[in-house]
């Protein structure tokens, strides 16, 4: 009897429900978390010389003079209505402090993720192939490096290294004006090269080591030594019969990388003055900005529990055996 | 197998074009996010100054507090007065003085012709306006001016160019305060600061309108903030054309900008780079006695009970022999620093007691005293007194000037004469919190390393160590009622008079040593080709002083 396409749509409802309660239990959960750390936004290390009066004037205007349950409520009631609220830090919304910072992040890691991806693929399908040869043992060498140094130290020599060629920081040169649309894209796209290079390289060795083991493996599979004896060309069994399984770790990997990107981009941020989520965090923080900071790990919660989703979806996709 | 060269060109093509496609739209999306389309002018007259170590907290004047926002002020603001390369208070929106005989009434003649960048007059009565308002809501809203107005009774305006401010008393820093305190538009502000004013805090001021010699052209958060020189301006027009601040989160990449001829000066340059920065002749490194006192604080609170020898002058006097301060400036400063033996850093000349001076090392003489009060070693090494090890807590906070080397260096000194320590980092706010305690009780601590800096006036540096100040800037729960005398005679004093007793108040304080003045970190920046600057500033800003309009207005570039 076939499912119904309701029937067929359940497990990824049943998935779905079970992300809305995780992100509702962990925005719950940050809303107290950060509430632990000594201090609030209205505290005297963050407004030097002020008077009490203005302590408590400050604590009225963010709410703190509450309680931590009448806070609690009024936080869950403006996230159902979609609002994360406004920053203590700036005054503004949350929501656009964070998007603002999403996108500087995302201009970073979509092409440093891709950029990795490319080599990832190039080197691992190539040392795969060649295992065992001195080729193969270069670029496994070549990756363990890349994945056991320090992100910051690798951003450090790269700088160095184009000094003079590259723009040092920032995420464009804000003396550079009335020169058109042109050139100010060629100036973003030069700010961009340095991060994204050390991003890509960070997440380079997991990824590449990930996929040569993982291909290795598969190609001395039975069936792999069927397609050769049925005569198919090289390109075909890697593509159609190697790659395809191998890929399962990798993908994983890719989304463990995305969940966790923040931790990743952090680095590379610090060193080349980039404007990203990983910023914004440390400075919100630094300013105890409790609103900021629930919004930022509210929508990291969701892009961990969609990338754990997304991935899910695909390991269906690539071996039909597995279900959501 | 990828062995073919043709299918390697074709890959590479297509991953080429695949990346070029990833990369476009989302760089065109953070692009539109924060893109700079309208800031002043580029190169030739437009002055590039990076710093890695600060940002502008806000462009409210209201709630912005640090150097930058305060530095960003002064040239979009008038100010009535500011202060010259001589730390000499002078006119600036203000042309001419007065004071009255009782010296309780200051009469100020203001520039006329003055607009406001939206093309309002600027008149007197803008400055009586925001005087009298930062008066009625001192308490609240205005609470972070408070200090600056403090005995002023009312301020009114009887002319267009008439500003007379009446104080309830003769205070000292009268001029001083009305050197910190920008002038703000009545047409803009006016509406927020009805009722209780806390408008006043959450507006956001990120299109100021002002009437200073520069104007804020783009703005964006954390990153940048573009000025260009505004032709209604009241004083001498600017030489430069425009100058902006670019802030960076690793002083390698600024000194990088710097070096590839991305920037013009770089600011709060750490003491290791300089030599090799000053090996490179294109480069002025300006390397200056500084504000920035880091200091070794002792837990004086009457609550502090668990360690009582820690209140005996005599102990303090051992620790502070103990403290090699010149080898601190070395090993923590790279010997980029001062030496103080007050609180009150040296580069104010006029104010600084040059007879209380920072207390030599001498180790012999250090344990000598400590035996000298039965303090006796253990076997381990760690003195006893009165029954308990000499095992000391330490807070610092990892922000502080030279932090952690200089909290190293100190538990290493002082271990030398059996004392020992547990430094315990934090954040500033935690380490306030820590320092306070619940109910401002200054509990469960011993000794603390922390920085301040304050203006060219002495009454910052002095008025912390109040028993008014206690839970407040305040750091080491220190409450002496001769020193608090001293603080208030201070303020109600001028000329030598005001001299003599806040040398005298450091004297007590050197006396009774609740801190010991570590050093006096100097205030490092490096400029290619700037002009018209005095070498000689104590300020890091030195370009941009946030205490003067002086520097930037006569700066030239090349």
């Amino acid at each position: 009897m076939r499912n119904s396409p309701l029937t067929a749509l359940l497990p990824l409802t049943r998935r779905l429900a079970a992300a809305v309660v995780v992100t509702l239990a962990v925005a719950v959960g940050n809303f107290f978390l950060f509430r632990l750390a000594p201090g609030n936004a209205a505290n005297l290390g963050l407004v030097p010389n002020a008077s009490p009066e203005l302590r408590a004037s400050l604590e009225h205007q963010f709410g703190l003079d509450q309680s931590t349950a009448t806070q609690l409520q009024a936080y869950l009631i403006q996230l159902a209505h979609g609002n994360l609220g406004v920053s203590f830090a700036n005054r503004r919304p949350v929501a656009d402090n964070l998007w603002t910072a999403l996108l500087n992040t995302l201009a970073m890691v979509v092409p440093g993720l891709i950029l990795a991806l490319v080599l990832a693929l190039i080197t691992g399908v190539y040392a795969a192939w060649r295992r065992g040869s001195v080729s193969d043992h270069a670029l496994r060498a070549v990756a363990l490096t890349m994945f056991a140094i320090p992100g910051q130290w690798l951003g450090m020599v790269l700088l160095y290294g184009a000094r003079g060629h590259l723009p040092a920081g920032g995420i464009s040169d804000p003396f550079l004006v009335g020169t058109g649309f042109q050139a100010e894209l060629a100036d973003r796209l030069q700010h961009m090269v340095l991060p994204c290079l050390t991003y890509a390289l960070i997440v380079y060795g997991a990824f590449m080591i990930v996929l040569r083991t993982s291909l290795v493996e598969t190609l001395s599979e039975g069936y792999i030594l069927a397609a050769k004896a049925r005569g198919l060309s090289n390109r075909v069994i890697l593509r159609r019969h190697a790659l395809r399984n191998a890929l399962l770790p990798l993908v994983t990997l890719i989304g463990l990388t995305i969940g966790t990107m923040v931790a990743g981009v952090i680095l590379v941020e610090s060193v080349f003055s980039w404007p990203g989520l990983g910023e914004a965090i440390y400075d919100a923080v630094n300013a105890r900005d409790y609103p900021m900071l629930q919004g930022a790990f509210l929508l990291l919660t969701v892009v961990v529990v969609l990338s754990n989703l997304v991935v899910d979806m695909t390991y269906s996709y690539l071996d039909p055996r597995v279900r959501l | 197998m990828l062995k073919s060269r043709q299918h390697a060109r074709r890959l590479a093509r297509r991953v080429g074009i695949g990346l070029a496609s990833a990369v476009l739209p989302v760089c065109l999306l953070a692009g539109c996010g924060s893109g700079d389309s309208s800031s002043a002018g580029g190169g030739g007259g437009v002055l590039r100054i990076g710093d890695a170590l600060s940002r502008i907290d806000s462009l409210n004047p209201f709630v912005g507090r640090n150097g930058f926002a305060t530095a960003t002020f002064r040239v979009i603001y008038p100010y009535l007065l500011q202060y010259d390369e001589t730390q000499s208070i002078v006119g600036d929106f203000a042309k001419t003085t007065e004071v009255s005989d009782d010296a309780k009434t200051l009469t100020f003649t203001t520039y006329d012709g003055g607009k406001w960048s939206d093309g309002e007059d600027l008149t007197a009565e803008d400055a009586a306006w925001t005087i009298n308002t930062i008066v009625r809501l001192k308490d609240g809203a205005a609470a972070k001016f408070a200090p600056y107005v403090a005995n002023i009774v009312r301020a009114t305006a009887p002319t267009p160019t008439t500003l007379t401010v009446e104080y309830s008393t003769p205070t000292a820093t009268a001029e001083d305060g009305l050197a910190s305190l920008p002038i703000l538009p009545e047409h803009i502000w006016a509406p927020m600061a009805e009722g209780k004013g806390e408008q006043l805090t959450t507006f956001v001021n990120d299109a100021p309108v002002g009437a200073g010699p520069f104007q804020v052209t783009k703005y964006t958060e954390n990153q940048f903030v573009n000025f260009s020189a505004y032709d209604g301006y009241y004083g001498p027009a600017p030489k430069l054309k425009g100058f902006g601040f670019q802030f960076f989160t690793s002083n390698d990449a600024m000194l990088s900008a710097l070096r590839s001829h991305e920037l013009d000066v770089a600011y709060e340059v750490p003491p290791t780079a300089v030599s090799q920065l000053e090996s490179d002749k294109s480069l002025t490194v300006n390397n200056v006695p500084g504000l920035d006192i880091d200091v070794l604080g002792f837990n004086s609170s009457a609550s502090q009970d668990e360690h009582p020898e820690l209140k005996n002058p005599k102990v303090r006097q051992a620790i502070d022999l103990a403290i090699d301060k010149e080898s601190l400036i070395d090993v923590v400063a790279d010997g980029s620093g001062t030496l103080t033996g007050t609180m009150v850093p040296p580069v104010l000349e006029k104010w600084n007691d040059p007879s209380v001076t920072a207390t030599p090392s001498d180790l012999d003489a250090a344990n000598k005293l400590l035996d000298s009060l039965g303090y006796t070693k253990g076997a381990d090494g760690i003195r006893t007194a009165d029954g308990h090890p000499m095992d000391y807590t330490l807070l610092f906070p990892s922000v502080a000037t030279g932090a952690p080397t200089v909290v190293t260096e100190v538990v290493k000194q002082l271990a030398a004469i059996g004392i020992k320590v547990e430094a315990r980092s934090s954040d500033f706010p935690s380490f306030l919190q820590a320092i306070y305690g619940p109910d401002n009780q200054y509990r469960g601590w011993d000794m603390m390393i922390s920085d301040y800096a304050f203006g060219y006036d002495p009454s910052g540096y002095l008025f912390s160590w109040t028993c008014a100040q206690l839970g407040g800037n305040n750091l080491t729960g220190y409450c002496d009622k001769d020193y608090d005398d001293l603080f208030a005679r201070q303020s109600t004093q001028i000329g030598d008079e005001r001299v003599q007793t806040v040398r005298e108040a450091q004297q007590r304080f050197a006396q009774q040593k609740p801190v010991i003045p570590l050093y006096v970190a100097n205030a490092i920046s490096v400029a290619r080709s700037v002009g018209n600057v005095p070498e000689q500033t104590s300020s890091p800003l030195v370009v941009v002083n946030y205490m003067s309009k002086l520097w930037i207005e006569q700066a030239t570039l090349g």
